[in-house]
């Protein structure tokens, strides 16, 4: 027996003096305000240039607009043609319908008539005649007579063959077609 | 411009949904001849009285890129039939001015497709066709055809002093409303 020495023996690390428990986050990077201006500054970057591009929209849309302007009296004036060409149809087409009847004037709602009450309501018995508009102005009618033995009237999608079934719809104008033909340029 | 046969006078007809008969007329523009029935084929011709003018016969592409150089060619003929028109709905009171537009926008597309404007001899409507081909392409676009339209445009006003373009027009109000010419 006699004296012995401890070897290398595995120990566990030395006890610290403090042991540091609590949590420790450093502080770093851009505060909350910074971060917030950031953010807002980024949007009004991108808003700027929003802001650019509706400017830019809008011009192209006043474009447009200022096209469609200047063809109006272009246009209004081939249509004042057609209208004053179709009343005049119609206008002859209802006198000689009506030639019969002496007092009768086509297409005119100033022409005083039999029978036609306060607020153009028709009333047979009251025999005072009165026109529907008392006015100078010009007043286009609202309502034509197209007799419907005529083929004056044509549905405006005639070339469906029902108004339910649409799947491949057929096309004028085509050599193979062999449906209804066009009715307007025939 | 509705169609009625009703023998019956008390009762409104109301129609069905595409022939609303007894729809309200307050709904109506009174402007334009809108057919909302369908279509109504009419081929009488014009009457004698009226002065026959030959049409302009253009479809919507060309229109539309004619359509700066329209105002600014036909503008007393154009501003003339508005002020006719805003004195009155009549299309008949008007006739006289809208054929003046007509001859005169027809004059401006004979004279661009024979290419009289300018007095070249060589692409005489080679710019303008290629313009309102793309813009049928295009959807109408205009901000989608702005090389073809440069294009035209230098060919129009080549050698020209009427060219608004670079001045200061938009921002200057010259005759900012047509005075009534008595």
């Amino acid at each position: 027996m006699g004296s012995y020495t401890l070897g290398v023996q595995d120990q566990p690390p030395p006890m610290p003096q403090t042991i540091a428990y609590t949590r420790y986050f450093p502080r770093r990077g851009p505060s909350g305000a910074v971060v917030f201006l950031g953010v807002f500054a980024t949007m009004g970057v991108g808003f700027y240039y929003v802001g650019l591009n509706n400017a830019e929209r809008r011009e192209i849309r006043r474009e447009k607009a200022w096209t469609r302007i200047s063809l109006v009296p272009l246009l209004q004036a081939e249509t004042d043609r057609d209208v004053v060409r179709r009343l005049a149809s119609a206008r002859a087409k209802e006198s000689s319908i009506m030639q019969e009847k002496h007092d009768w004037a086509a297409v005119d709602l100033k022409e005083p008539v039999k029978g036609i009450k306060r607020y153009g309501i028709y009333d047979e018995t009251h025999q005072h005649a009165t026109p529907v508009y008392y006015t100078d102005r010009y007043v286009a009618p609202t309502y034509l007579f197209v007799p419907r033995e005529s083929g004056e009237l044509l549905p405006a999608q005639w070339w469906r063959g029902s108004k339910f079934f649409t799947i491949n719809p057929p096309y004028h104008n085509r050599a193979d077609w062999k449906g209804k033909t066009d009715p307007i340029n025939e | 411009m509705e169609m009625t046969k009703n023998e019956d006078n008390d009762e409104v007809d109301y129609g069905t949904a595409n022939n609303n008969v007894g729809r309200d007329n307050q709904t109506l523009n009174r402007w334009l001849a809108i057919f909302v029935d369908g279509l109504w084929v009419d081929k009488t011709p014009m009457p004698d009285s009226i002065p026959h003018v030959p049409e302009v016969g253009l479809t919507s592409a060309p229109l539309e890129s004619m359509a700066f150089h329209f105002a600014q060619y036909c503008k007393p003929y154009s501003e003339d039939f508005m002020l006719c028109k805003n004195g009155t709905q009549d299309p008949e009171k008007c006739l006289k001015e809208g054929r003046r537009v007509t001859r005169c926008a027809l004059d401006l597309k004979i004279d661009i497709i024979l290419n009289r404007i300018n007095k070249l001899k060589a692409n005489c409507d080679e710019e303008w066709k290629k313009h309102w081909e793309c813009l049928d392409v295009k959807n109408h676009n205009l901000w989608q055809c702005r090389n073809q339209e440069k294009a035209f445009n230098d060919w129009y006003y080549k050698d020209d002093t009427r060219d608004p373009r670079g001045s200061d027009t938009c921002s200057l109000e010259e005759e900012p409303v047509p005075q009534v010419k008595i």
